[in-house]
This record gives C-alpha cells, sequence and structure tokens, in this order.
C-alpha cells in the first residue's frame, strides 16, 4: 500500500490553493497553512507553479488584439471579429469546417462544434457556408450558430444585447442577476434573465423561436400592432417579418414537442432531419450546407416526400438515398445534382 | 518573507515558452521508460519548481532544450538516490538520454492553435463553471462580484474555478487531447496505490 498522492490530487490542491489566494479570501493562518503545503513535496509547488502558468495562458484569450493586427498570419484561417469602436479586425480562432462522413442510409454524426470563439466587446460573428459555430459569451452563455448566420453581441453595464442578424442559432443565456438578456430575432425581441432557445431568420421563412429551458418575455413590434407573451419551455413562436404584415395575433405560439425540437436542431450535430417533406424543399435546406446544387428534371418530382435523418454536407448522399427510396435516378453533372426518372 | 505567488512575467514566460513544450515532453518522457515509482507528471511538476525558483529565466536562449535538459537531470537524480536501481540502470539511461532527444522545433503547436485549443476547452466546461471563470478571466470581476452576479456564495464561485482550471490543467498538458488518457492513467495509479 502507498499514501503517495496521485497528481490528479495534487492538481486539485494547487488549484484550489491559487484560487483561494486569488480570491483574497484567506487568513493569515491560511496562508501559513499553504505555505507548509508547498514545501511538504515539491510537487505540491511544481503543480502550484503550473497552475499559475495555466491562469497565465488563460488570460492570454483576453490580450489578443495587438498582437495579433502585428502577425495577421494567413488571414484565410481567420474570421474578423470587427470592433464596434474602431472598427479594427481582431482575429481570435481558426475556424474549421464541419467534416461530417457517411453516404447511403448512414448516420454519421459529426464531431460536434468546429469552431470557438470567444467574445471581446461589441462584436460581429459569422458563419461561412456549411460552418458550425460556437460563440463562448463572457458571462459564460453561450451560442451556437449554424451555416450561414451572423450574430451581433454588445453586452453592457445595464443590459446584454444581442441580435440574430440571420440564419439559426441556439441561444444558451445563464443567470445575470443585474443584467437581463435581450436578443432580437427579426423582429421579434426576448427579454429574461436565463433561458435556453433556439431561434431561425432564414430568407423565405418566417421568424421562429424554440423555448428550450427557463422562460422569457417575447415581444414583436411592428407598425400596425404590437403584442408581448412570456413564454415558458416547451413552446415555440411563429413571429412576423418586417412591418408589412397586418395579422391581428402577430405571435403565435404553440406547444413543442421533443420530437420537433430533436429534429429541428439536428443540424447542431450536423444532421438534416425531415419528416413528409418535399423534395425541393429539402433540396433548398442542403443548398444551405454546401455549394453543390440538387436540381430535378421535372417540378413533380420536387413535390414529391422524404423522410429521414442526413447528413448535412453531404448532399450527394442524399439524392442517392432519395433515387433509392422513390425509384428515381440521381446523375450528377458538375455542381449539380439532377433528380429523375 | 519569500513572495507566494509567480511575478506576472514569469507566469506569462512560463506560459509562452515552457506550457506549449509540454506535449512533447510527456512523448519524450514516455520513451524513456521511467523507473518504479516516478510518474511523468512529477517530472514535469518538479521541472516547473525548478523553472519557477530560476533567477534570470528570461535570459534562456532555448527554453525547450533547457526544459528538457531539467527533466533529464530529475530523472537522473531521482536514479541516483534510489536504492533499488543498480549503477548499470543509471549509466544505460545517461545513455539512452545522450543522443539529441529534443524533437524539431516545429513540433509545437502553433500560438493560434494553442488559443484554439484552449478556447475548445473553456468552451466544453459546464456552464455553471465555465460561467465564474470567464467573468474572472475576462471581465477581471472579483470573486466577491461574481457571487452577486450570479446569486452564489463568493466560496461556490471559488470553487468552481478552481474546477475550471483543473479541467484546463489536464488539456493543456496533453496538447489539447487525450483528456481521458491523462485521467484513466491516475485511475490506474489509483489501483495500484490499493493494494
Amino acid at each position: 500500500m502507498s499514501d503517495r498522492e496521485i497528481a490528479s490530487e495534487i492538481n486539485e490542491a494547487a488549484a484550489d490553493w491559487l484560487t483561494r489566494l486569488d480570491g483574497e479570501i484567506m487568513a493569515p493562518s491560511e496562508e501559513a497553512e499553504l505555505r507548509r503545503w508547498l514545501s511538504a513535496d515539491p510537487r505540491h509547488e511544481g503543480a502550484f507553479v503550473r497552475a499559475q502558468v495555466v491562469m497565465a495562458q488563460a488570460e492570454r484569450l483576453r490580450a489578443l488584439g495587438p498582437e495579433y493586427l502585428e502577425n495577421p498570419g494567413s488571414s484565410a484561417d481567420w474570421v474578423p471579429i470587427r470592433s464596434k469602436e474602431n472598427d479594427a479586425v481582431r482575429p481570435l480562432v481558426t475556424r474549421r469546417r464541419l467534416l461530417i462522413g457517411g453516404g447511403l442510409g448512414t448516420l454519421a454524426v459529426a464531431a460536434g462544434v468546429a469552431g470557438v470563439s470567444m467574445q471581446a466587446a461589441a462584436a460581429t460573428f459569422e458563419t461561412a457556408r456549411g460552418e458550425i459555430r460556437s460563440v463562448s459569451l463572457d458571462d459564460g452563455s453561450r451560442v451556437t450558430l449554424n451555416t450561414l448566420s451572423a450574430l451581433r453581441v454588445e453586452y453592457r453595464d445595464d443590459k446584454r444585447r444581442l441580435a440574430l442578424l440571420r440564419g439559426e442559432a441556439i441561444f444558451e443565456m445563464v443567470r445575470d442577476a443585474v443584467r437581463p438578456f435581450e436578443v432580437e430575432v427579426g423582429a421579434t425581441v426576448l427579454t429574461g434573465t436565463n433561458a435556453s432557445f433556439a431561434a431561425s431568420d432564414v430568407a423565405g421563412m418566417p421568424v421562429k423561436l424554440m423555448m428550450l429551458n427557463g422562460d422569457a418575455r417575447v415581444a414583436s413590434d411592428t407598425l400596425l400592432n404590437s403584442a408581448s407573451k412570456q413564454v415558458e419551455a416547451g413552446m415555440q413562436v411563429t413571429g412576423t417579418r418586417g412591418y408589412l404584415r397586418p395579422s391581428r395575433d402577430a405571435l403565435a405560439v404553440t406547444p413543442l414537442t421533443a420530437e420537433e425540437s430533436t429534429d429541428t436542431l439536428s443540424w447542431r450535430n450536423g444532421l438534416l432531419t425531415f419528416h413528409d417533406e418535399p423534395l425541393r424543399d429539402a433540396a433548398r435546406q442542403f443548398s444551405r450546407y454546401s455549394g453543390l446544387v440538387i436540381a430535378f428534371s421535372d417540378e413533380a418530382i420536387g413535390d414529391q416526400t422524404i423522410t429521414g435523418v442526413y447528413a448535412a454536407s453531404n448532399p450527394k448522399g442524399f439524392a442517392q438515398s432519395a433515387a433509392l427510396m422513390l425509384g428515381l435516378r440521381a446523375s450528377e453533372t458538375g455542381d449539380r445534382i439532377v433528380l429523375g426518372r | 518573507m519569500n513572495e507566494l505567488r509567480l511575478s506576472r512575467e514569469r507566469a506569462a514566460w512560463l506560459s509562452r515558452h515552457i506550457l506549449p513544450h509540454e506535449p512533447a515532453l510527456y512523448r519524450t518522457l514516455a520513451r524513456w521508460r521511467l523507473p518504479e515509482g516516478l510518474e511523468a507528471e512529477d517530472v514535469v511538476q518538479e521541472a516547473y519548481c525548478k523553472l519557477a525558483a530560476m533567477d534570470n529565466f528570461a535570459a534562456i536562449q532555448n527554453p525547450r532544450a533547457y526544459l528538457f535538459s531539467t527533466a533529464r537531470s530529475i530523472v537522473l537524480m531521482y536514479l541516483r538516490r534510489s536504492q533499488v536501481v543498480s549503477i548499470k540502470a543509471v549509466e544505460d539511461f545517461e545513455q539512452l538520454v545522450v543522443a539529441a532527444d529534443d524533437p524539431s522545433p516545429e513540433d509545437i503547436a502553433s500560438d493560434r492553435e494553442q488559443l484554439y485549443i484552449l478556447g475548445q476547452s473553456v468552451d466544453r466546461l459546464p456552464s455553471e463553471q465555465r460561467q465564474p471563470f470567464l467573468l474572472r478571466v475576462m471581465e477581471e470581476l472579483s470573486h466577491r462580484d461574481i457571487a452577486k452576479r450570479l446569486g452564489i456564495s463568493e466560496n461556490a464561485v471559488q470553487k468552481r474555478i478552481a474546477k475550471s482550471l483543473v479541467a484546463l490543467m489536464i488539456v493543456l498538458d496533453r496538447g489539447g487531447n487525450d483528456e481521458r488518457r491523462a485521467s484513466s492513467k491516475d485511475n490506474e495509479k489509483e489501483r495500484v496505490d490499493r493494494k
């Protein structure tokens, strides 16, 4: 039997001591105890040093600006963050394309979120076609952006303002007693303290919100009428866009089934889920993720429906699968796949 | 009366010039087949210990080489002091590492990659830990302000930041992967210790 401490225990103790020292909550007697712990074993001091080094590394996330402006490197790798104040370009981390394998009938789950960004002051985050990016915000909240989406963030002392400029995103807003969040999606505004919700504002479709956790006040202001409702988890909202929809009830709040939410959010895993979806609409969805176009030799084919789960970055696999299921032929020519008879 | 903490400069220097070489050091340590009772983590922690005490750290021309030679001398000292290890074993070890063992300078994650790994690791923290950690690191709020902001005790703030830090310490020493390997190795050692 050995009473030798294992490395992880030492690391935990070191981190605990460091954060207590850092938090300025240590009494003088505690300080003596820390010194005793440090001199008890060179590994203790080593771990304590290392904890500080890792902390210093974490702090580098904060001070990125100047050194990266000097060494832009291969800027193709960087997603520029435009600071509202001075429009300086502050590249943070590389973006990587989501790579999903899989073909006929295979459900290949993606490696998860490809890119990560940290927020800095007011900023805009954009994703390219086929990219999924997770944005970590200063308060610990997180927003996951789908393909071809854009998010604007402006955290102030009195409120946390965000706007989904386009596309789809999942917002995980953590509790902040001092600052409520205020999220704009289309002409809709959500306010609350903490909640998780999915939002989409995709061209050609109505604004959609799904409350996943917590609750928020959802308000919609159009020129002709305004409406505001408290929306709980398990509900979804279909809103108006722009100012030209004179419907009396500007917000339709309906229940959200677990299945619906899983299906709609399967993009998070790089998947698209269809239930009796017309091929035409499915094709349009795929075009948001990749440049390969799915076309139809005649209109009627586009009307046929499909059900299933597919890898978003594999339109070819989808087309082949659809062909198989519907007795069609899929032929690839250049940058398009044509489904015909 | 010596200062408990590293100076900002030293901590920053170590994070810039030593921390990125840790994954390569671990790979090299694995090749050395360390003697019974000496773990790679022990060597690394002691190396940091020595580096923290160094007087003129900024003058080190080749931090990577310095780190590796420090690790080498730590292992040698252990071998010499150990009653169980034969003189031959010590000689064999000296022979083993006398050949240039320093991997190529390119074998290191770029600044960008390091930050990417860091960002990813922070992002993977559970939100209740990530929150206070980010408020501390990014917004530099005091523990008290964080406690007020999140509606929890200062004690809870400190514990959660400590947990986040431990998670990062595990991830960064393996270059961003092999989290499972690190913890399963600890489990293995735990089983051995309990015999």
